[in-house]
């Protein structure tokens, strides 16, 4: 065959394909080549053999999508599978993600030493010395999970639900072990959070009741950076790309990093301050603001709640907003640009020519912290806090350019199932004496369990190492071994780590392209959500061979968590009794266990908008659609949702006090029982309820005791499900909705 | 509309943009994957150095890879054509006749060219001709998150590449090596350009790595005195491994004594020293000569990554490379030694001296091929030396006389006085010559830091040990047989430091 022919027949070039009918993916060169094959060819898409080279050995793929589990950014990836070994040969970018767009950082491609690697656990392992002695003997999964749900059973019959715990690092799923915890009537979800992030999650919480930011980088005009997101933290691969299109644009970089990051390589301006003064800069720039008048007084007027400041605090004036802000600029006057190079260590001129920088943005500044500077400073949290009061006085928030809260910029559809909150409290990690943590304490687990404030019987760990994250590792070594504190340690993991070598069990789980999940993150200002799948699953079902256990398709015995949970929960009640069985449960075929396709297809059909409609369009059912192209866009460029009006249907039994603040009202057993101090997070499905009316009440516990609370009802009618992520926060969130004075 | 199978004069080039390049490794993971790399080794990867004083710093980043040169100097060194450039100038590679000689590492200014340690044969960027030729760009450009990577025809002028390489400000590195890349930096730093403008760190890391540190890695990064009057550290580099290990040191040394063993007797003839009866004429230099000539194939056979091959530099012959001319060469010396021998057996005197005739001139371009050879490895600076072919024929006369000094002594004792002589006067014509080359200045930075690695880094202890026993072969009209080892000593660790000293300056 000539090269010619051969070109013909195979090309994804421009004119070719396009000739073809086929669809054409530009790359990044603007030139006839493309970036991937056209999508028309995804079942079998031929590739020379590089390693053949020059030979033209010819290589038959299935493209199958799923989604990165490296970091949370959940960019797209692309399994080649190899038609002829069924196994994955490459990863490479999926085309169809709406954040990643087909690029990725090193960790994606990088996936495959993950599935290719040697010392991975292939197999269910049961601890066979003592804990922690390193001796193990393979088992079933039977074994397993009979021994598990046995003596999870036991703890719910005894009413020792506080016994389960779930401990989590990162989750890379949106609530749906959460949802199996609740089936279960447990509150044991338990996370790494206290450690990391919750200090920037905090100072964003308290501004807009939503405890991530969303910046929409690519539509900036002034960049604000309190971190190093152009190469490391989540979202780092879509938030580069966007910002280095602003920049491209003529976008001002601004970065707060002590480290020389790549990130601050970039930056116009580069600013290592003593750690955890960089508040301190950040309130000399908006003092700056404030002082000449250049901050948004409009955006100011009509959405602070200053009314009920000078109600407060200048009860003596004129409750008028030239008299706010007089008291602003009294309140912020001390913080010079002196002041902040006192306290940082930044030259004052750096600072003001940074102000100037900021004051120029009208609201397309886009600011971010994640971790960094808020985490590992006490009082961290005022970063973040500092670093968003900036949007807030420029009106930068939920504008194009601007900052949004993360739940506008994320989707979490409704699944099949949403089983209650579960109506208990769990002290071991929501202890009552910390009432404003902002997540679980979970870095004192080990002290409460030395301290006899509780033991666990069933401790599940997943992607989370404590021994290793926490900063007394022995601590935790001390609690795994001790049997009586820990009755049984199941570690979750497709790898070793010092965790899992205390463990009971350690189950096998796959990675990125061996498992399903769907999940949705605010990585620019649209929603999406992506699906991860095991491609070789899903690959066998398009060649007409279904699979039903993800485990036939997985190496050695590795399973999926989806499939565990549904499978554990239906054996802890397998006759129905404790009311669990109900929520693994088939809707197609009762009385048969719930299969992850009738989860995902159902999720995909009935809770994602436009989803139906671009899969019938394409000839096939949502599922199909997803595991074929494994991202969808539900909405972009959502806007400034405070602005909106609100649905009708929202403004049913409101109330609205005298400075224009509106208030929810909530279910009246839970008026009488305020009942926990958690404040939600943002992409906790679960909580959804809380995100939109915990501002009502007073998020603050009653201290009363635990009879109180085990009254909280189950099935609560009025949880409502969660519909769709601008449905839930439609209702301002800034803090009130203000009056004109 | 181009495919790659038009007519057009399609000239395949890439654009690194650094105004966007984050330094992330995308493009290394993803050329990895796509063309299983293994580990230890990269077709690409991001060198980075950091700029400049606190707070007034930035870190700099490097794509590092195959500049796809228009003159490649890979192809010239290559024996086999295994390196050979496409006519869409695509420098490619076929693993299937590489011989693993690593001429072709020799010769890359760029140090892109590696052995892979799976399949034994040199492997680079080549652009991913595999999805070129599919209509599908390179892997490093469909991952990068910013876009920094751009392939394109830059005949093209509707391509972005063409529009950056002809109307934008872009380099190219080391441009002075004559070699036309067509690999284009947009916004690089000179401190990552050049590769030893910025400063070595010591305590043996990088940012957070370690520098690989065995015999022959070449660790980057200046060692001493960086090259740029802005501070610049490097912080971060792959391993690199100079190609050319003690074998091709020790094969430069049995070299000289293949080629001394015959040219020295013919001087001795010549001279009437001896007469052409003499055994060291008739016996002595076809036996030793074609001793150390045998040591020489064996080691070059040796030092091959695929010895099995060996033979494709006579039936694949790529004449340009000195491998090859340097192939025939030694098969015209053994061919020669060979009938010479026949010759002695026959007693035909008047046939060695007719003999002689081409013998002498390819017992020493035995000898002095090399130069041309180590002249054709265009990126390592101390061998570009117009002495050299001089220095390596008086290399071999010294090596010569020492090496038939103890055959002299035992066959011919009445020629040991001259032989002694011809020692002594090569071996004080080899010191000025290394003196000469060690005290002047060098042309270009690269050649004097290999010369200060030579005689003040790594290889100082060869480099003194050579010129302190060869100062002390020279006394071998009055110390007479100790001069041999101290010559052919001398000599073995002057050729060591000398060939090792060359590979060592850092090219990436």
């Amino acid at each position: 065959m000539t090269l010619d022919k051969l070109n013909k027949r195979l090309s994804a070039a421009r004119a070719t394909a396009e000739a073809r009918g086929e669809h054409f993916y530009p790359g990044p060169s603007r030139v006839h080549l493309a970036s991937f094959p056209p999508k028309e060819r995804w079942d079998d898409w031929v590739e020379l053999d590089s390693r053949a080279w020059p030979e033209r050995r010819e290589r038959h793929f299935m493209l199958v999508p799923t989604t990165c589990f490296n970091c949370e950014s959940a960019c797209g990836l692309l399994a080649y599978v190899d038609r002829d070994t069924q196994q994955v040969r490459k990863f490479e970018g999926n085309p169809e993600h709406p954040g990643s767009r087909g690029r990725n950082c090193a960790k994606g491609p990088a996936t495959l030493n993950q599935v290719t690697d040697p010392d991975r656990i292939l197999y269910p392992l049961k601890r066979a010395g003592a804990r922690g002695e390193g001796k193990w003997v393979p088992v079933s999964w039977d074994e397993a999970l009979d021994e598990l749900a046995g003596r999870i059973r036991n703890a719910i019959h005894e009413g020792r639900h506080n016994e389960v715990m779930y401990h989590v690092g990162r989750p890379g799923e949106d609530g749906f072990t959460e949802r199996i915890l609740a089936a279960w009537g447990v509150d044991g979800h338990n996370s790494h959070t206290n450690v990391c992030s919750s200090g920037a999650r905090a100072g964003y919480q308290y501004w807009m009741g939503s405890d991530r930011p969303s910046p929409d980088h690519a539509n900036a005009k002034v960049i604000l950076l309190v971190s190093a997101h152009l190469e490391t933290g989540h979202y780092f691969n879509p938030h580069a790309q966007r910002v280095m299109e602003a920049k491209k644009k003529g976008a001002k970089l601004v970065v707060f990093d002590t480290r020389l990051s790549n990130t601050a390589t970039h930056a116009d301006h580069w600013v290592a301050s003593y750690p955890g003064s960089e508040p301190a800069i950040l309130l000399a720039i908006a003092n700056h603001l404030i002082q000449h008048d250049r901050y948004n007084k409009e955006f100011v007027r009509r959405w602070w709640n200053w009314q009920e400041f000078m109600d407060q605090e200048r009860p003596e004036v004129d409750p008028t907003f030239d008299n706010f802000d007089r008291a602003l600029k009294d309140l912020y006057r001390s913080y010079t640009f002196e002041f902040a190079a006192e306290e940082s260590g930044v030259d004052a001129p750096i600072v003001e020519a940074i102000a100037e920088i900021v004051a120029t943005a009208g609201t397309r500044l886009s600011t971010h912290n994640w971790r960094s500077a808020a985490a590992g400073n006490e009082g961290g949290w005022q970063v973040s806090r500092t670093l968003f009061f900036l949007n807030a006085l420029l009106g930068a928030v939920a504008t194009p350019g601007s900052t949004y809260p993360n739940a506008w910029n994320k989707y979490v559809p409704k699944p099949i199932h949403t089983p209650p909150h579960p109506p208990r409290w769990n002290e071991l990690t929501w202890p009552i004496e910390y009432p404003l943590a902002m997540n679980e304490l979970s870095f004192l687990l080990p002290h409460f369990l030395k301290d006899g404030r509780g033991r666990i019987d069933v401790y599940f760990t997943r992607v989370y190492n404590p021994v290793w994250t926490n900063p007394d590792g022995f601590s935790w070594i001390e609690v795994l071994a001790d049997e009586q504190l820990v009755g049984l340690h199941v570690a979750l993991t497709p790898t070793w780590n010092e965790t899992a070598y205390f463990a009971d069990y350690v189950l096998p789980m796959g990675h990125t392209s061996e498992r399903h999940d769907v999940h949705s993150y605010e990585t620019h200002d649209a929603q999406w959500i992506g699906f991860r799948q095991p491609v070789l699953r899903a690959a066998r079902a398009r060649m007409g061979q279904p699979v039903v256990d993800t485990r036939e398709v997985n190496p050695g015995e590795v399973w999926e968590e989806n499939e565990f949970w549904i499978d554990l929960s239906w054996r802890i009640d397998s006759d129905g009794s404790l009311g669990i069985r109900q929520h693994v449960e088939s809707k197609e075929h009762p009385g048969q266990k719930l299969s992850v396709d009738e989860y995902y297809a159902y999720t995909f059909e009935q809770s994602v908008p436009g989803l139906p409609q671009r899969a019938a369009a394409q000839g096939l059912t949502p599922l199909e659609y997803m595991r074929r192209y494994g991202a969808f866009e539900v909405q972009r460029s959502i806007g400034p949702v405070y602005a909106q009006e609100v649905p009708r249907d929202d403004l049913q039994d409101l109330g609205e006090d005298r400075f224009g603040r509106v208030y929810w009202r909530l279910p009246s057993t839970w008026y009488r029982s305020p009942p926990r101090s958690r404040i939600p997070r943002a992409d906790d499905p679960s909580a959804s309820e809380w995100m939109g009316r915990s501002s009502a009440v007073s998020p603050r516990p009653a201290g009363g005791s635990n009879s109180t609370r085990e009254r909280w009802p189950r099935g609560d009618g009025a949880r409502a499900p969660f519909q769709s992520t601008s449905r839930a926060t439609s209702i301002p969130r800034i803090s009130s909705r203000g009056k004109s004075p | 509309m181009p495919t790659f199978a038009q007519s057009l004069p399609v000239k395949w080039a890439k654009v690194i943009d650094h105004t966007r390049c984050i330094g992330c490794h995308a493009c290394s993971t993803a050329c990895k994957s796509e063309n299983e790399v293994p580990l230890s080794v990269n077709r690409t990867y991001v060198k980075s150095v950091d700029v400049g004083t606190f707070p007034n710093v930035r870190r700099a980043f490097q794509v590092t890879r195959c500049n796809q040169c228009d003159d490649p100097p890979c192809v010239t060194a290559c024996p086999t054509a295994a390196m050979y450039e496409r006519e869409d100038g695509i420098v490619d590679f076929n693993k299937s006749i590489c011989i693993g000689c690593k001429a072709c590492i020799a010769a890359c200014p760029y140090d892109a060219i590696f052995i892979n340690p799976d399949d034994h044969s040199a492997e680079k960027c080549n652009f991913c001709p595999h999805r070129l030729d599919m209509g599908l760009e390179p892997a490093c450009v469909v991952v990068c998150p910013t876009e920094a990577i751009l392939v394109g025809d830059i005949n093209d002028p509707s391509s972005p590449v063409a529009h950056y390489v002809k109307r934008d400000v872009v380099s190219v590195r080391r441009p002075e090596k004559e070699t036309r890349p067509k690999l284009f930096y947009k916004g690089a730093h000179h401190t990552t350009l050049d590769p030893i403008a910025a400063r070595r760190p010591g305590g043996g890391i990088f940012m957070w790595s370690e520098q690989k540190r065995n015999g022959r890695s070449v660790v980057s990064g200046h060692p001493d005195h960086a090259n740029s009057s802005a501070a610049a550290l490097l912080s971060y580099d792959v391993p690199h491994t100079a190609p050319w290990d003690w074998r091709v040191s020790l094969y430069t040394w049995t070299k000289g004594i293949a080629a001394g063993a015959y040219l020295i007797p013919l001087l001795l003839v010549a001279l009437g020293a001896v007469e052409g009866e003499s055994s060291l004429w008739q016996w002595v230099a076809p036996v030793l000569g074609g001793a150390f000539l045998a040591a020489t194939g064996a080691l070059l056979i040796w030092d091959l990554e695929h010895p099995r091959r060996f033979y494709l530099l006579f039936t694949r012959s790529q004449r340009k490379s000195w491998l090859v001319l340097g192939g025939y060469t030694i098969a015209g010396y053994s061919a020669i030694l060979a009938v010479h021998f026949v010759a002695s057996l026959s007693g035909g005197v008047t046939l060695q001296y007719r003999l002689a005739i081409a013998g002498v001139p390819l017992a020493a371009l035995t000898a002095v091929y090399t130069a041309y050879l180590f002249a054709q490895a265009k990126a390592r600076d101390l061998w570009q030396n117009p002495l050299l072919p001089s220095q390596l024929l008086v290399q071999a006369v010294l090596a010569g006389s020492a090496a038939l000094f103890p055959f002299a002594k035992w066959l011919e004792p009445e020629a040991t006085p001259t032989l002694g002589w011809v020692l002594a006067g090569s071996g004080l014509l080899h010191l000025l010559l290394v003196a000469g080359e060690s005290t002047l200045t060098h042309p270009t930075a690269h050649a004097r830091l290999a010369s200060w690695e030579m005689m003040g880094g790594r290889y100082r202890a060869f480099f003194w040990m050579g010129i302190a026993f060869i100062l002390g072969a020279v006394a071998a009209p009055w110390i007479g047989i100790v001069a041999v080892p101290l010559a052919l000593g001398g000599l073995l660790a002057h050729e060591h430091a000398f060939v090792q000293a060359g590979q060592s300056v850092p090219l990436a």
